[in-house]
């Protein structure tokens, strides 16, 4: 049955009564279009049916497409239409499920014909609003990245240099390539091998593919091979409020640490209520949690958590926008670790924290802030005063952080030890993926 | 829709706004706030200061008009349009910030040409980087009612000098045919443009080609321009257009413009633009990808090698022989004159309000908005189609006439 494992993106199913219709044209918008049909059946009907979703989430994506049986097929297309049909003639509603589908595609051609081109954008992360506590790394110091995927090849920035590093996943090697030129670097994968090392979304147990998911607040995990973030759940089953971290140290995933949010920097959020995906690509996924701000009284505010992880990046790029009057916030450890403040070349400030000593998995972990912030050593935590939040039109505050990890602490690599990972979040790059003729 | 860019015009750009975009939103956008476009989406703009989300930016636009379709009891899709920040030195509306008195710069650089108040610069552009390769220093006296647009212009052909203004609000220059403002030199001219074959190269950005349009087009041409005074009576002819056609009995083809006012200072050279403005259009328009615009490996303003015997560019002297993709073509470098592209997924798009420095500084960050979560984008997917984006490209003869 494995002969006929297909998949389409990040998903892939045996797939049955598959037929295949290709066609070339010399026009104008593309040259060769494929179309495969056949049913969808997963392990389980659940499984079946978030194929089924998870197929029409990714419309207007560019997607590796390998099939087992044909290697001929195995290329990147730009997924043009998907149908899923269920039909109760074809048993569809029963367990294991059986869609009867069909995808139009159009190809791009293989890693022999392609390549991938990284469009990036790198910035510095703004300081201060008074300049008093500003962190004075400017952009030769930042360490803007990159990864490309597990098992890339043939990367290029041209004539500019860089450092080449790599990381341990819990998928295999991946290079991490810092002090990146402001340059779009092109590299080559093999299709198979494209989603390695990609960040996922998981939610209810399925990898997502797009921004469609119902609203459960803890049944979710955010992960790149290097980091895993899941939310912590009360004794109820219900959002506690926290998230946790774990960081893949080359053989195992660590004990997770939880981290917390303070209002007024004393009383932690209990809960969050509403999940949802910013982004959704291999290169990087966003997602932002949603609260109701309840104060006592009951007011009219909300909050909102954006975690942004990145393909190769051991630290999770986060902000947090608190739609209300302007008070002081705390981010911190739920339960204590001695830490000392980082302060790596270049800056002029402190700007963030890491623990003393490596935890119990031998990890250290790490939290920064671009923002003037007083670090809470004892418990771990950096507070952020009222006054050093930078306030928006709607007078919003917006404040940075980012919680990462040193994988095996003390004996961490240059490029994984905390000053490095701080240099890595101050320089922040963003991505756009397009593929192009090689 | 998209924005369109036109070497030292204003242009215009029309961004559609998703028809769920809350009010707030749609209504802070005042009459000549700006627009900014970052190639990547930056997040949240309170993350930034203003100098990093201009410097990042690809494209920086004036508010000109808000539209809100209407459609009964259902959402219409709103649209903001305006225009490129050239717009700030003198709009096509025939309206700026006129100069207002006397100007005399004697025996100047241009540096000094290129400063607020005291030279050509209104107080909406700041001067940038002014290289001064070989500069020609220069006298000249402006009159109180000059437009800055036209006193840059007049006075870039003097002095060949070439200039752009970039998304931060400054303006770049240098002396025209050496890089500075636009990508000019051989060596770094590194975008081509290919019939067929596209793809990456080690040393050059292959732009993808879908249709390739080459136009000759001599509605305009004249042959000379006359100038008459009240009376109707001629005064002042034009030299002959340095071509020549001939009509159907092979006689020289008279196509004369008529003029009945005319500059008192330099009545010949005036006369003579007007013939160097309306020579016949050879031109070429590309479509292509949007990335190549959008991203800024091209700009508006740069050069690009074309390699197309079919074009028809007749320009043989200007040819090279760049080696792309094994082959080593015939290419003649060509200056990108127009462009078009849209909005697309996974760009950045903020409201940059125009406020009082009285009340605001105007490096203050928050006042940003993002609207990327409103914009309707031209294209959903991380995939553009083609017919979207499009440069026009102009022969070299064609390029210095325009650009004086």
């Amino acid at each position: 049955m494995a002969d006929f494992q297909l998949r389409v993106g990040r998903v892939g199913w045996d797939a049955e009564k598959i037929r295949l219709g290709g066609s070339a044209a010399r026009s104008q918008e593309s040259e060769w279009q494929e179309s495969i049909s056949g049913s969808v059946i997963g392990a389980t009907f659940e499984e079946a049916k978030a194929i089924r979703s998870e197929l029409l989430a990714q419309v207007g994506k560019v997607v590796a497409v390998t099939w087992a049986f044909d290697p001929f097929l195995d290329a990147f297309y730009y997924l043009q239409g998907v149908s899923v049909e269920a039909s109760h003639r074809e048993v569809s509603l029963q367990d294991p499920g059986n869609f009867p589908f069909e995808l139009n595609l159009e190809r791009f051609g293989t890693s022999a014909e392609v390549e991938i081109e990284s469009l990036m954008t790198h910035a510095v992360l703004s300081d201060s609003l008074t300049g008093g506590d500003a962190h004075g790394i400017d952009s030769s110091e930042a360490q803007f990245g990159h990864s490309p995927s597990i098992g890339a090849l043939a990367y290029s920035i041209g004539v500019e240099t860089s450092t080449a590093h790599t990381r341990d996943t819990a998928d295999g090697i991946i290079p991490f390539i810092y002090y990146l030129p402001d340059i779009s670097p092109r590299w080559s994968v093999e299709p198979s091998g494209y989603l390695l090392g990609a960040v996922n979304f998981t939610h209810q147990g399925f990898i997502r593919a797009g921004h469609a998911i119902s609203n459960d607040v803890t049944t979710w995990q955010l992960s790149n091979g290097l980091l895993r973030i899941t939310p912590g759940v009360d004794g109820g089953g219900l959002s506690n409020g926290q998230i946790l971290f774990e960081v893949w140290d080359g053989t195992a995933w660590s004990t997770p640490t939880a981290f917390e949010i303070l209002y007024n920097a004393t009383t932690s959020i209990p809960r969050w209520h509403y999940i949802s995906i910013e982004r959704n690509t291999p290169e990087g996924i966003t997602i932002a949690l949603t609260r109701d701000a309840e104060e006592s009284p009951a007011t009219t505010h909300r909050h909102v958590l954006f975690i942004n992880l990145r393909r190769g990046y051991l630290i999770a790029d986060c902000y947090f926008v608190w739609v209300g009057p302007p008070v002081d916030w705390k981010v911190q450890l739920d339960s204590a670790q001695g830490s000392s403040t980082v302060t790596p070349t270049g800056a002029d400030n402190a700007v963030g924290i890491r623990a003393s000593a490596n935890d119990a998995s031998g990890d250290r972990f790490v939290m920064f802030s671009s923002r003037p912030h007083t670090a809470d050593i004892g418990q771990g935590g950096l507070t952020l005063d009222s006054g050093d939040i930078p306030v928006g039109p709607d007078g919003e505050q917006v404040w940075d952080f980012a919680i990462g990890y040193a994988p095996n602490g003390s004996g961490a690599a240059t490029g994984d030890n905390p000053d490095s990972l701080a240099l890595q979040y101050h320089g922040f790059s963003e991505e756009n993926v397009r593929i192009i003729k090689r | 829709m998209g924005v369109t860019e036109i070497y030292q015009q204003q242009g215009e750009f029309t961004l559609p706004l998703s028809p769920n975009c809350p009010d707030q939103v749609l209504h802070s956008i005042k009459p000549f706030d700006h627009i900014v476009v970052t190639p990547e989406r930056l997040r949240h703009p309170q993350r930034w200061d203003d100098a990093t989300l201009l410097a990042k930016a690809r494209y920086t636009g004036v508010v000109l008009q808000r539209e809100y379709p209407p459609r009964a009891f259902g959402a219409g899709s709103p649209r903001i349009i305006g225009a490129g920040l050239v717009w700030h030195l003198g709009s096509d509306e025939d309206s700026g910030p006129l100069f207002n008195n006397e100007r005399t710069l004697t025996n100047q650089g241009y540096a000094t040409y290129l400063t607020q108040t005291t030279g050509i610069l209104p107080l909406a552009i700041e001067p940038g980087v002014i290289s001064g390769t070989s500069q020609i220093n220069h006298t000249q006296t402006f009159d109180p009612d000059t437009m800055p647009l036209e006193a840059l212009k007049e006075y870039a052909k003097a002095v060949d000098l070439d200039w752009k203004i970039q998304p931060n609000f400054t303006i770049n220059a240098n002396r025209r045919f050496y890089d500075g403002a636009y990508i000019v030199n051989d060596e770094s001219v590194r975008v081509i443009a290919v019939r067929t074959g596209w793809g990456s190269d080690p040393a050059y950005v292959g732009m993808h080609t879908n249709e390739v349009l080459t136009r000759m087009d001599a509605r305009r041409w004249i042959s000379r321009a006359r100038l008459y005074d009240e009376d109707l009576a001629l005064i002042q002819s034009s030299d002959p257009a340095s071509v020549y056609y001939y009509d159907g009995f092979g006689n020289p083809l008279a196509r004369e413009s008529r003029h009945y006012s005319a500059p008192d200072d330099d009545t010949g050279t005036f006369l003579n633009n007007d013939v160097a403005d309306r020579g016949v259009l050879d031109e070429l328009e590309i479509d292509t990808e949007q990335w190549v615009l959008s991203r800024g490996n091209v700009s508006v303003g740069d050069y690009i090698w074309i390699a197309d015997p079919q074009a028809g560019f007749d320009d043989r002297h200007n040819f090279r022989f760049p080696r792309y993709r094994g082959r080593r073509l015939v290419a003649v470098k060509s200056r990108v004159m127009e462009g078009t592209w849209p909005f697309t997924r996974g760009m950045g798009v903020y409201h940059r309000p125009s406020v009082s420095n009285e009340l605001t500084p105007p490096d203050d960050v928050s006042v940003y908005r993002d609207l990327s979560p409103w914009v309707d984008w031209e294209f959903k997917s991380y995939r553009a189609l083609s017919s979207f984006t499009r440069l026009i490209v102009k022969t070299y003869e064609q390029q210095l006439e325009l650009s004086g």
